[in-house]
C-alpha cells in the first residue's frame, strides 16, 4: 500500500498537469517523502488499480491509475470536474499537493494472457484505465499477440490522449481506430458511435475484449460484443460506484453481493451477470 | 468518558417528536430516539435523526456583529447591546413607538416569544409583535376563532392512527409531518378510509382511496361541493348540527350552486370523484380532517380554514375523539409563538390587546401603560417600512428575505429601515442587511419550553455549552429591556414560564417540573389539571359552532397567455424551510443537493424540456434558472418549486397578495412562464 | 487478528450481591457501560459510576451496543491548510467494560469484528474493540418483536462471548469464553462461586420450541433464487420514508459516509458518520447517475445483503434478531413480518 494508515492520506506533489479536454485533467503525481514507514513507491500498483484522491477540506473521490506500472518514478490519474472534490482538485497546480490513499481495488490480470490477442474498447474518459494496460502491453510488447484499440468520443473536443493514440497505432500488430458520435467540421475520421467500429473486431472474438465507458456504452458495446460471439468470460469491463473509503468497509460501493472496491472495480461480465447488476 | 443522552424536543417541525441528544465530552455526537414519548413513540424522520449536526456548522455566528462603514466587525455584547437600547429608544422617541417593530420567532422557545412580546408592549410600548405564523397558520387562527372560538389543532396526534376515516387537504403529510404521516399510515393498514386532496401526487395520495388531484386555489369549491353532496344525500350529521352549531341555513344557501358537474371544471376533477370523497367522509366516523398550508397560504387562507371547518360541523366530527380538525402547525414553536402573543392584536393566551379589561389587567402585572390599538403584522410591517412609517425592526430567528412572497419587495423594505437588529445562527440574506446581528444559542444550547402542534408544551435541555459567545435568546432579550430602562430579571425559563402561567389562563397549570417527561397539552388550567387531549367536547369554545357561507373566489393572479402556468411552492422532507440547519446537514443536503421545479410530462414534452435539463422559471417578480423534475407527479398546467434553496430563493417568484383577514402570502398560487434554456 | 481469542468455555457463578460487588469494583478501575433506565423510562448503554445507577430489569436498549465501536460520529482526524503533514489522529481508546448486552447484540458485535477485520483493518473501531471487555446477560424471556430463535443469534450463546451470565434461580451461572474474559475473571476471582453447568443445547431447544419465526435457510434460499414478488418489494419501497433509523438502531449495520468540516471552535476535520443505504443520495455517484434504479431495488439489495451476502461471507446471519428496526419505522415496514413473508415466496 502507498498508505501505512488505512485512512491517512499520503501526501503526494503533482509533477505535471495537462489539459487533455475542457473539463478533463492529466496529473502526473511523486511522493511527498519516502521514509521508512511509508517505503511504497510510484510504481506499486497493478493495472486497473485505483486510488482515493483526498483533498483536505474537500473529501476524497475514487480515481483509476491510468499509467503503467512499467513506468518509473511517478504515476498518472486522469481527472473529470464532475463534482466537489474533482472540482477542488482540478484547481490545484504543478507543486501542489494532494493525499493519496491505495492502490485499491482488483486489477487486470493482464499476467495471465501473454500470448494473447487482446482488444481494447473505450468510450470518452474511459480510455483513462485502460490506458494503463494498453500502455503496460505496449511496453512489454513480444509478451503478447494482436492489439486492437477501438475509441470513441462524444465530439473530438472530448477526445482524450489523442498523441498517444495515434503513437499506440504505429506500434507493431496494432491498431487504433477512433471515431466521434457525429460528423464534425476539422473532423476527418470514422465518424459514429464506438459500436459502430465493432465490425473491426469481428474475426477477434478469441482475444479478451476490455471495456470501458459510460453506462449506456459499455451497455451496447457488450451487446454488440456478445452478438458477434464472445463469451461472457472474455469481456472485461469496470464498475464505477459511488465510494467513500475504497476499502470495502463503507458499505456505497455494495451491489450484487460484491463491494467493487475490494472485489472490483475490474470484473468479467459474467461475474457482472451473476451479481444481477445491470450493465 | 464523559457521555449523556440529553431528553429535548426537535427543533424542526410541529410534531414535536421528542428524542435524546448525544453529548460526548461536551459535544453533539448524535441522535437517538425515545421509545416512550407520546409523540415519536420510538420514531423519528431524517430530520429529527440528523438535527444534530446542523447546528454545530463551523460558520455559526460565535460574536456579536455591528456594521460599521458597511461591513461587519466583531465587537463584545455590552457594545452591541449598548448600541441596540440606544437606537430603539432614540427611534421611539423620534419617530414614536409604533415606529418600531419586534418578530418573535416560531423557533425559539415560549419564554423568548412572551419575553418579546413584552418587550415589545412594555419597553417599546408599541403592539406591533408578530412572528413567522403570518407566513403560515395566521389564517388558521383567524378562522378557527371564528368557527369554534378556539385556533388550534383540536384533536391530539396520536388519535389520528384510530381515525375511521382521514381527510388530508394542502397537507403532504409524510413529507412535511412524517411521525403524523406515520399516523395516516397506520390508520390505513389498520382499514381506515383515506381520501387525499392535493395538486400534487404525494406519497400519500398512492394509497388512498380517493384522490382529488384539484388545482391550487380551488379548495372553497371543493369543500363546497362536498357540503353540497352531503346535504342533498342527507348524509349530514343533523342531531349534531342542531344541537351545537349555528349558522347552517345561510351556509346553506351559498353551497347549494356547487354541485359536482358545476364544480368539476373549476376544480379540474371528475365530478364522481368529489361525491365518493364526500360520501365516505359523512359515513365514515370519526373522521379527522388534516390541513396545512396548501389550505391557508392563499388570499382566501381564512376563508379555505373556514370551509373545512365547515365540513367537519355538518358532519359531526369536531369534539370527538379521533375526529377533529388539525391543522398541522409547521414549525417546532409556531403554537407557542402564538400562544404567548407575539401577535399584534393578542396578549399571551388570546386574550384581546383591545379588551380594556385585559389591558388593565396586563398593566398591572407589567406595572406600565400599555397601548390599546392593535399592531400590525409582519406583512405590513413590510409594507410600512417600504412607506416609511416602520423605522426600527428587532428580527429573531426569521429570514423574510428567504420566506416572505415577492423578496425584491422585501429588500426594497429592509433598506429603508433606519435600524435593524437580527438575532440569528447562521449568516442569511437578511443578517446581510442588519445594522447588529446577535449570535444566539440553538436548540441544544438552552432550556425552555416548544409547543408542538397538538397544543403540548415539551421541555428542551441544554446538551451543550453555546457556541462562541452566543446566549439563549431569551437572554438577549432581558438585556435589551434592561438596558432600555424596564430590568427583565429571570433567573432561568422556568420563571418566566411562572409569570407566563400567571397571566394566561390556557398555560394556568404549566410549569417546567409539571412538564418533564410528557409535557402537558393546554388548555391546562391549574397545578392540578392533566392537560386536554382534544377541543370542543360538549360545547365549542365559543358555545356553537358556526358555519360561514363562503364564496368560492380564485388566486389574486391567475395564469394568462404571457404566464400560462401555476406556479405553487411548499416543503421537502429532506430540506427545511430557508435551509439555514438542513442544508449544513450532510445526509439531508445530498438527498436534494441543488434547486429544481417540477414539471408535468405533458407539459415538459411540449417545451422540448427533459429531466434535470435546464430550465427558466419567471413570474412577473422575477425569473430563476433551475433544473427541471418531470413527472407526472404535479398536474398539467401547475409547476411546484421548493422554497429552500438561498440561492435560488422561490420567493423570488411569488406574490405578494395577501389575505386580508390574515395578512398570509399567497405562495401557493401566481402565473408563471416555463422556458426551456438551451 | 481475532478480537475474540476463544478459550474452552470455564463454568462458574457468581450471586446477585457479588455482582452487585463485582461492578462496584469494575466501576472504580474501569470505565464501566451499562444500562441506564433514563427519566422517561428509556433504556439505553451509558457510563455508569456505581451499581445503583445499572438498569437490569429492561428486555434490551433502544440503542445498540455497537455505537461503543462505531459511534455515530467520530472524528477520525484534524488538519489544518492543504497540507497532509498536519493531519492529527483521533483515537480515544479508553479501556471499557460493558455490562448487560444480551446475547443478540453480541452476536452483533461479533459479525462487526469480522466486516471490519476483512480485506483491509479498520483500527478505529478495531482498537475500541481490543480496549473492551463485555459481560453479557442472557435472557431468560422471548420477547414478542425479537427473532433471535430463528437467527440462531440466541438467547444464549454456545461461544463467542467474553463473559457470559444466564440467569438461574436465585443467582446466575457464569461462562468465560475467551481470553480477555478469562483476564478479568481471574482478577476478581474472589467473588465468584462454584461452577454451574448449564445445559446451553437444552436452553437453545427449548428456546427454539417455544418461539420460531421462520426458517433462515428457506429465507437465504428464497432470495437467493429471488422467489419473491415484486410487488412485495414495492410496496416495501413505497413505505419506506428514508430516515434511516432503522439501520442506525441495527447492531450490524457498519455503512458511513466520510465528511470534511470545520468545527465551530475552527478546527478542520474529516470525520465518519453513520449512514444508511436507504437514502438515494447513498449511492449517487457525482455527475447524478444512480445504478439503483428504485424503491424496491434498494430494498431488495438490503434484505439480500443481510440474509444471503452476510451468511456466505460470515457463516452467520446478517441480522441478529434483535427487533429494534420494526420499532422504529415511521412506514410501518415490519422487518420480521416480511422475512416471513419471503419465507413463503411467490
Amino acid at each position: 500500500m502507498f498508505n501505512s494508515k488505512l485512512y491517512i492520506p499520503r501526501a503526494a506533489i503533482i509533477e505535471s498537469v495537462e489539459e487533455l479536454t475542457y473539463d478533463t485533467k492529466l496529473y502526473r503525481l511523486k511522493f511527498k517523502y519516502n521514509s521508512k514507514c511509508e517505503s511504497s513507491s510510484e510504481t506499486d500498483y497493478k493495472c486497473g488499480q485505483f486510488v482515493q484522491a483526498s483533498i483536505l477540506g474537500a473529501g476524497e473521490a475514487p480515481i483509476s491509475i491510468c499509467s503503467s506500472p512499467t513506468e518509473k518514478g511517478s504515476f498518472e490519474l486522469c481527472v473529470r470536474d464532475v463534482g466537489l472534490v474533482t472540482a477542488a482538485l482540478h484547481k490545484l497546480k504543478s507543486g501542489d499537493e494532494l493525499g493519496i490513499r491505495g492502490p485499491y481495488g482488483n486489477c487486470f490480470e493482464i499476467e495471465e494472457l501473454r500470448g494473447q490477442d487482446l482488444v481494447f474498447i473505450g468510450g470518452g474518459i474511459g480510455l483513462a484505465p485502460l490506458r494503463s494496460v494498453i500502455k503496460y502491453v505496449l511496453d512489454k510488447r513480444n509478451d503478447y499477440g494482436d492489439v486492437i484499440i477501438l475509441y470513441g468520443a462524444r465530439t473530438k473536443e472530448d477526445i482524450v490522449f489523442t498523441d498517444e493514440l495515434d503513437e499506440w497505432g504505429r506500434q507493431e500488430k496494432a491498431q487504433v481506430f477512433t471515431t466521434i458520435d457525429k460528423a464534425q467540421p476539422g473532423w476527418t475520421g470514422h465518424v459514429g458511435v464506438v459500436t459502430t467500429l465493432l465490425d473491426k473486431i469481428k474475426s477477434a472474438f478469441k482475444a479478451k475484449a476490455f471495456v470501458c465507458g459510460p453506462a449506456i456504452m459499455i451497455h451496447f458495446t457488450i451487446k454488440g460484443l456478445l452478438e458477434l460471439g464472445w463469451g461472457q468470460e472474455d469481456i472485461i469491463t469496470t464498475l464505477e460506484r459511488h465510494m467513500k473509503c475504497g476499502v470495502g468497509k463503507c458499505g456505497h460501493c455494495y451491489i450484487g453481493g460484491k463491494y467493487v472496491c475490494t472485489d472490483g472495480p475490474v470484473f468479467t461480465y459474467a461475474q457482472i451477470n451473476e451479481m444481477a447488476v445491470e450493465v | 468518558m464523559k457521555l449523556e443522552y440529553i431528553p429535548t424536543t426537535c427543533p424542526y417541525c410541529g410534531a414535536g417528536c421528542g428524542f435524546y441528544l448525544k453529548v460526548k465530552d461536551g459535544e453533539l455526537v448524535g441522535v437517538a430516539p425515545s421509545k416512550t414519548h407520546p409523540v415519536s413513540q420510538g420514531r423519528l424522520c431524517v430530520k429529527g435523526v440528523t438535527c444534530w449536526e446542523s447546528v454545530i456548522g463551523g460558520d455559526r455566528i460565535k460574536e456579536p456583529l455591528v456594521k460599521k462603514n458597511g461591513k461587519f466587525v466583531e465587537t463584545s455584547w455590552d457594545e452591541a447591546l449598548d448600541l441596540v437600547a440606544k437606537q430603539f429608544t432614540k427611534l421611539k422617541e423620534k419617530y414614536g413607538p409604533d415606529s418600531l417593530g419586534v418578530w418573535g420567532s416560531a423557533r425559539c422557545t415560549n419564554e423568548l416569544n412572551y419575553l418579546a412580546q413584552k418587550l415589545a408592549r412594555a419597553v417599546f410600548g408599541t403592539n406591533n409583535v408578530d412572528h413567522c405564523a403570518r407566513t403560515c397558520h395566521s389564517p388558521t387562527v383567524a378562522g378557527l376563532v371564528r368557527a369554534f372560538g378556539s385556533g388550534a389543532m383540536t384533536n391530539s396526534i396520536d388519535e389520528i392512527k384510530d381515525a375511521a376515516c382521514i381527510f388530508a387537504i394542502g397537507s403532504n403529510t409524510p413529507e412535511a409531518h412524517p411521525l403524523i404521516g406515520w399516523r395516516v399510515r397506520t390508520a390505513k393498514d389498520k382499514g381506515a378510509k383515506l381520501i387525499v386532496c392535493d395538486p400534487r401526487k404525494i406519497d400519500t395520495a398512492k394509497y388512498a382511496d380517493v384522490y382529488i388531484q384539484h388545482y391550487p386555489g380551488t379548495d372553497i369549491a371543493l369543500l363546497n361541493c362536498m357540503m353540497n353532496v352531503i346535504i342533498s344525500e342527507g348524509l349530514e350529521d343533523k342531531e349534531y348540527v342542531k344541537t351545537r352549531t349555528e349558522g347552517l341555513e345561510e351556509m346553506k344557501k351559498v353551497v347549494e350552486k356547487y354541485t359536482p358537474e358545476y364544480t368539476s371544471p373549476i376544480v379540474g376533477v371528475d365530478a364522481e370523484l368529489i361525491v365518493k370523497a364526500a360520501r365516505l367522509y359523512a359515513s365514515c366516523k370519526p373522521a379527522s380532517l388534516l390541513y396545512t398550508l396548501g389550505l391557508t397560504e392563499h388570499t382566501v387562507g381564512t376563508e379555505n380554514v373556514m370551509s373545512v371547518a365547515n365540513l367537519a360541523m355538518l358532519t359531526g366530527n369536531v369534539g370527538v375523539e379521533s375526529g377533529g380538525v388539525n391543522p398541522l402547525r409547521g414549525q417546532n414553536n409556531v403554537q407557542g409563538a402564538c400562544d404567548m402573543a407575539a401577535l399584534p392584536n393578542f396578549y399571551v393566551g388570546y386574550q384581546k390587546v383591545d379588551d380594556p379589561d385585559i389591558q388593565a389587567k396586563f398593566e398591572k402585572a407589567w406595572g406600565v401603560k400599555l397601548s390599546p390599538k392593535p399592531g400590525l403584522t409582519t406583512t405590513d410591517q413590510v409594507i410600512q417600512a417600504k412607506a416609511g412609517n416602520i423605522k426600527g425592526l428587532y428580527i429573531i430567528g426569521e429570514d423574510p428575505l428567504t420566506s416572505d412572497p415577492n423578496i425584491t419587495v422585501v429588500r426594497e423594505s429592509l433598506e429603508k429601515l433606519e435600524f435593524l437588529v437580527v438575532h440569528e445562527i447562521y449568516m442569511s440574506p437578511t443578517t446581510e442587511m442588519a445594522d447588529v446581528v446577535l449570535p444566539g444559542a440553538s436548540f441544544a444550547e438552552k432550556t425552555g419550553t416548544f409547543t408542538n402542534s397538538e397544543r403540548r408544551v415539551q421541555l428542551i435541555n441544554k446538551a451543550i455549552e453555546p457556541i462562541g459567545t452566543s446566549r439563549p435568546d431569551w437572554e438577549i432579550v432581558c438585556d435589551v429591556a434592561t438596558r432600555m430602562g424596564y430590568p427583565f430579571k429571570y433567573a432561568s425559563t422556568d420563571e418566566v414560564m411562572d409569570e407566563i402561567a400567571e397571566l394566561a389562563p390556557i398555560y394556568g397549570g404549566i410549569s417546567h417540573n409539571r412538564i418533564r417527561k410528557v409535557g402537558l397539552q393546554w388548555p391546562c388550567p391549574d397545578k392540578s389539571h392533566p392537560g386536554t387531549k382534544y377541543l370542543h367536547k360538549g360545547k365549542f369554545t365559543r358555545g356553537l359552532g358556526k358555519f360561514h357561507g363562503i364564496e368560492d373566489k380564485p388566486p389574486a393572479e391567475v395564469p394568462d397567455d404571457e404566464y400560462p402556468f401555476i406556479l405553487s411552492t411548499g416543503r421537502m422532507r429532506f430540506h427545511y424551510n430557508d435551509g439555514t440547519m438542513s442544508r449544513r446537514t450532510h445526509l439531508l443536503d445530498r438527498e436534494f443537493p441543488f434547486m429544481f421545479v417540477e414539471v408535468n410530462e405533458k407539459d415538459a414534452e411540449k417545451l422540448g424540456l427533459k429531466d434535470v435539463d435546464d430550465c427558466c422559471v419567471s413570474t412577473r417578480r422575477g425569473q430563476l434558472t433551475v433544473k427541471a423534475r418531470v413527472s407526472d407527479k404535479v398536474k398539467e398546467k401547475v409547476l411546484w418549486m421548493p422554497f429552500h434553496y438561498t440561492e435560488a430563493p422561490a420567493n423570488l417568484l411569488t406574490n405578494d397578495a395577501f389575505c386580508p383577514i390574515a395578512r398570509t402570502g399567497e405562495y401557493k398560487a401566481c402565473a408563471a412562464k416555463l422556458e426551456k434554456i438551451s | 487478528m481475532a478480537v475474540v481469542s476463544k478459550i474452552e468455555i470455564k463454568n462458574a457463578s457468581i450471586t446477585k450481591n457479588n455482582l452487585f460487588a463485582l461492578l462496584e469494583k469494575i466501576s472504580k478501575e474501569k470505565t464501566l457501560i451499562a444500562p441506564v433506565r433514563s427519566e422517561l423510562e428509556d433504556v439505553n448503554f451509558l457510563p455508569v459510576s456505581e451499581p445503583k445507577e445499572i438498569c437490569f430489569d429492561y428486555e434490551n436498549t433502544t440503542t445498540s451496543p455497537k455505537e461503543f465501536f462505531f459511534p455515530q460520529y467520530q472524528c477520525m482526524f484534524s488538519f489544518s491548510g492543504a497540507s497532509n503533514d498536519n493531519i492529527e489522529i483521533k483515537d480515544d481508546n479508553e479501556e471499557i467494560v460493558l455490562f448487560g448486552v444480551r446475547s443478540c447484540d453480541v452476536k452483533g458485535i461479533e459479525l462487526l469484528d469480522k466486516f471490519y477485520e476483512r480485506s483491509f483493518e479498520d483500527d478505529y473501531y478495531l482498537s475500541k474493540r481490543k480496549n473492551s471487555v463485555i459481560i453479557s446477560v442472557a435472557c431468560s424471556e422471548l420477547d414478542e418483536q425479537c427473532f433471535c430463535t430463528s437467527t440462531e443469534t440466541g438467547p444464549v450463546l454456545e461461544e463467542g462471548f467474553d463473559i457470559q451470565l444466564i440467569s438461574t434461580e436465585n443467582d446466575y451461572a457464569v461462562q468465560v469464553g475467551s481470553e480477555k474474559g478469562l483476564e478479568l475473571f481471574e482478577k476478581y476471582k474472589s467473588l465468584f462461586g462454584p461452577a454451574v453447568s448449564v445445559d446451553i443445547k437444552g436452553l437453545l431447544a427449548d428456546a427454539k420450541k417455544q418461539k420460531t419465526e421462520f426458517d433462515l435457510k428457506k429465507v437465504y434460499n428464497n432470495l437467493k433464487e429471488e422467489k419473491v414478488d415484486e410487488e412485495f418489494w414495492e410496496d416495501m419501497g413505497e413505505r419506506c420514508q428514508s430516515c434511516g433509523l432503522c439501520l442506525f438502531l441495527c447492531p450490524t449495520c457498519s455503512c458511513y459516509s466520510v465528511t470534511d468540516r470545520v468545527t465551530p471552535l475552527g478546527e478542520s476535520r474529516r470525520s465518519r458518520q453513520w449512514d444508511a443505504c436507504y437514502f438515494r443520495g447513498f449511492t449517487r455517484m457525482a455527475g447524478g447517475n444512480d445504478p439503483v434504479r428504485g424503491g424496491a431495488e434498494m430494498m431488495k439489495r438490503k434484505y439480500h445483503h443481510k440474509l444471503v451476502q452476510q451468511i456466505d461471507e460470515f457463516d452467520m446471519s446478517g441480522c441478529v434478531g434483535c427487533g429494534r428496526c420494526s420499532l422504529a419505522c415511521v412506514g410501518n415496514v415490519n422487518w420480521l413480518e416480511n422475512i416471513i413473508r419471503i419465507e413463503r415466496g411467490r
